[in-house]
């Protein structure tokens, strides 16, 4: 086989002759095959053979269409992180709070600019005296009354009360923290109130008002 | 003609479907590649064509190298288009075989003086990879490394094929009318 490889090589190259009888007439036929398969024209092809190709290539993809995609992807990921990091750092924020004992939503109130009409204990325009809201009302006061004669320390549990804080090691059983202005002036008023004898103050004591508590309340 | 130093621009621009390098691209493979599916037999050579530039979209983007080796790889796609289409067909080109039993058609002096239908008639002889191995080293200059990765064979297995197909035309050759041939007689003088 390695000769005939070689004379494959020599067929190729052309050089072998007349003087080879053997392979004259292959070579004969191979320069004739060379000659008879010329190289066909393709130009009134091209055009067709084109578009096919152009038709195919949408499906990969080309990077034209990439470079339309980029912007808008781009923008609705940064939307997304600003959403998670803005949800995050609220969620953050809250746990903290909440672990020194102090109302996240009432810290919120208190951040400079927040609309004063928007805070818990805010001044409510129709009553500025603060009488009425009974979330903001204490429950319980300082002296204790004959109908309920445990109820003497000044502070009682007040699990209504909405927006407080809520009682901790840091501020149970010292009032109000001086940090809460707003609630504390209520409550400093509420105690003036039932040192005068006021019957609001002196008449309920309890810490769950009932629902008849809260008609009267109205009807005040 | 070749592509030559632009080739990487032509390739690059390719990938990112510009018209200019497909058709830049065509102009350079086409001919050949058409020649190669004439000469192996196709059904609709033409339509082949086109399909292997469609194949050639697909494989584009994975393709490293230079000209000569997108070369191959067009070749490549080519006699894969071409066994497909043989097989949509339901039918394989087998070699065929040569009217001996009548006079002979042809004195082996008259080899060099064959026409297109001659020439194609003994190259149908061949079976389709000897063929192959024939129209791919012979018309188109590649390698035998290069044939047997168009091919998908061993560098071996090519060379196997080429001693083959030489043998077979040989020996069609010399049966279709070897006594007359002059060369013949020259040579056995000598």
């Amino acid at each position: 086989m390695g000769d005939d490889n070689t004379d494959f090589d020599r067929l190729l190259a052309g050089g072998i002759g007349a003087d080879d009888p053997k392979l004259s007439q292959v070579a004969a036929f191979l320069d004739r095959v060379q000659t008879t398969q010329e190289l066909p024209g393709v130009a009134e092809l091209e055009a067709a053979h084109i578009a096919r190709v152009r038709a195919s290539l949408p499906v990969l993809g080309t990077p034209r269409t990439q470079h339309r995609e980029r912007p808008a992807s781009r923008t609705r990921r940064l939307l997304v992180g600003l959403a998670v990091g803005l949800v995050a750092s609220l969620s953050t924020g809250a746990g903290v709070a909440a672990a020194f004992g102090v109302n996240p939503i009432e810290a919120i109130t208190k951040l400079p600019g927040f609309p004063a009409q928007l805070r818990p204990g805010g001044v409510d325009p129709k009553n500025p005296n603060g009488a009425g809201d009974p979330t903001s009302i204490p429950q319980a006061t300082g002296v204790p009354s004959a109908d309920h004669p445990g109820n003497g320390n000044g502070q009682t549990a007040q699990p209504t009360q909405a927006g407080g804080p809520k009682p901790s090691a840091s501020n149970n059983g010292r009032g109000q923290d001086k940090t809460h202005p707003t609630p504390k002036a209520t409550k400093a008023s509420d105690k003036a109130k039932s040192d005068d004898g006021s019957p609001r103050a002196t008449d309920k004591p309890s810490a769950t008002p009932t629902k008849k508590d809260k008609s009267d309340k109205d009807k005040d | 003609m070749t592509i030559g130093d632009r080739f990487a621009e032509v390739l690059a621009a390719a990938r990112d479907g510009e018209d200019w390098a497909w058709a830049e691209l065509y102009r350079e493979l086409a001919p050949e590649l058409l020649r190669f599916l004439n000469a192996l037999g196709a059904n609709d050579a033409e339509d082949c064509l086109g399909e292997t530039f469609v194949s050639m979209v697909r494989q584009l983007p994975g393709f490293e190298g230079d000209e000569a080796g997108l070369r191959s790889l067009a070749f490549m796609i080519a006699r894969s288009r071409l066994v497909d289409s043989w097989r949509k067909a339901g039918r394989c080109p087998l070699q065929t075989e040569l009217d001996h039993g009548t006079e002979p058609t042809m004195p082996a002096a008259d080899a060099a003086a064959l026409d297109d239908a001659g020439v194609s008639e003994i190259l149908a002889a061949l079976s389709p990879d000897q063929r192959s191995v024939v129209v791919l080293r012979l018309l188109h200059g590649f390698s035998v490394a290069e044939t047997a990765e168009i091919l998908d064979r061993s560098a071996g297995a090519v060379k196997q094929l080429q001693h083959r197909a030489v043998s077979a035309l040989r020996s069609e050759l010399t049966e279709s009318g070897a006594a007359a041939s002059p060369l013949t007689e020259v040579g056995e003088v000598s």
